[in-house]
């Protein structure tokens, strides 16, 4: 099937950038790679549509989409049972890495996907819109609401240190 | 202090690749073949069950009648089942002064199918004037008001003086035609010349209208024989292939010497609450003619 080539070849160029992606936006490698299998599998399923469009937003949409429906999840089983284990921290990168993705974590699934759609994946206020099926009005509060939450924290974490270095 | 530009660069740094294995493709291919077929599967099976209460829906409906219900089939079909019906009559003379006129209807109901019905006309703030008929088979009771004793005769000996007679008019009684819907609907059934006026109204509504015009002889006694004329409207349920209205006229065009017998006699009779129980009982205290 000339259609399946298609895919296995998007697939393969671009496993790395997205589960870069799915990661930052879940905040979790194993949580990350999970929701890009499954939007990966949800692609394969589309893909006859969505490679006559665009099969970057495709994916790019379930990812962020796919991440705030979880985290939705996540929050009823919250407020229903035991409070769930906090992701494992990524701990490739060490130092600012580190910090800015736990600072990253701390914002709501919905801001978070904002900022790093515009930040990480370069996207334009509009192609971020589009993604996210909200306004450009939207975008831009929450990415300036979401920036500055992230000054906040990693100030905080400065200060902490500052305050723990002999 | 981090400044906007800073954490910005910083962000964009999280979005370098870092070491991943590669893209698991045969899993994802396997994934992605399963969940098509059990969407396909899925969409099937609604498109199965979609078309399945479709075709259901149209079995139960019944199709549209393309063509005119035959005046033959729907006289057969109305006298499959019980129903209710009301009559008025009038009658004019030979030079059109009207001898009864089209007044107080009578109530009724009749049972084809065993042969036996009933008929009363109240009259309005006169109700010691009040008239009853029951039929049941060959046996006729009637009285003319509710302080009278029931009469017995027999509908087979005089077919047309027990009940369901057209009037007690003695030339109305002459004309010799039976006021009985299972009579009318029977000769409907072989009218002769019939034509189609066409459908009206929608749906369950729709109606198909005839219009007949026939002659036939009937001997009213020795040596005087009879040719009346008879014409008039029929209108049939499409959806219940039922007779529902009759409307007709009939007049004597014998052309006697003196005019003594060209009456013309209207009826209509409008048929309704089919199915319903008709119960027609004995009565008690009959009297014999």
């Amino acid at each position: 099937m000339v259609w399946e080539t298609e895919y296995v070849a998007f697939v393969e160029a671009n496993w790395a950038r997205y589960l870069r992606l799915a990661r930052l936006l879940t905040g979790d490698r194993d949580r990350g790679e999970e929701l890009l299998q499954d939007s990966l599998v949800r692609l394969y399923v589309r893909w006859r549509r969505a490679a006559t469009r665009d099969p970057h937003a495709y994916l790019r949409r379930m990812l962020a989409n796919g991440n705030i429906s979880w985290w939705r999840r996540r929050r009823r089983e919250y407020l229903s049972a035991e409070p769930p284990d906090r992701p494992a921290p990524d701990t490739d990168r060490p130092d600012v890495d580190e910090s800015v993705r736990a600072a990253l974590l701390a914002l709501p699934a919905g801001q978070r996907a904002v900022v790093v759609l515009r930040h990480c994946e370069d996207l334009t206020e509009r192609e971020v819109a589009r993604t996210l099926g909200c306004t450009v009005g939207t975008v831009k509060s929450q990415n300036a609401r979401g920036l500055r939450r992230l000054r906040e924290l990693l100030n905080g974490l400065h200060d902490k240190e500052k305050v723990n270095t002999p | 202090m981090i400044d906007e530009g800073k954490l910005s660069v910083a962000l964009h740094n999280l979005a370098e690749p870092d070491e991943t294995g590669p893209a698991p493709i045969d899993g994802l291919l396997q994934r992605g073949r399963r969940a098509r077929f059990n969407r396909f599967t899925r969409t099937a099976g609604i498109t199965m069950a979609v078309v399945a209460v479709a075709v259901g829906l149209a079995a139960v409906a019944r199709p549209r009648e393309p063509g005119p219900v035959p005046l033959a089939l729907a006289a057969q079909t109305t006298q499959r089942a019980t129903f209710q019906f009301e009559q008025t009559f009038s009658l004019k003379g030979p030079t059109g002064e009207t001898i009864i006129p089209a007044g107080t209807p009578y109530q009724g109901a009749y049972d084809p199918v065993h042969d036996r019905g009933y008929r009363i006309q109240v009259m309005p703030g006169e109700p010691h004037l009040t008239t009853e008929e029951r039929q049941i088979g060959d046996d006729c009771y009637s009285r003319n008001n509710p302080r009278d004793p029931w009469y017995l005769s027999s509908m087979s000996g005089q077919r047309w003086s027990g009940c369901w007679r057209l009037t007690d008019v003695a030339e109305g009684s002459a004309l010799g035609i039976s006021a009985s819907p299972g009579d009318l609907l029977a000769e409907l059934e072989s009218a002769g010349q019939v034509s189609y006026a066409g459908r009206t109204n929608k749906g369950r509504h729709e109606v198909d209208t005839y219009r007949f015009t026939y002659r036939y002889a009937l001997d009213a006694g020795p040596d005087d024989h009879r040719v009346l004329e008879k014409h008039g409207t029929v209108d049939i349920e499409v959806s219940t292939r039922r007779i529902i209205r009759l409307a007709y006229g009939s007049t004597d065009v014998t052309g006697d010497r003196d005019g003594r017998y060209l009456l013309a006699f209207s009826q209509e009779l409008t048929l309704f609450g089919f199915g319903e129980p008709v119960v027609v009982k004995k009565p008690a205290n009959i009297a014999t003619r």
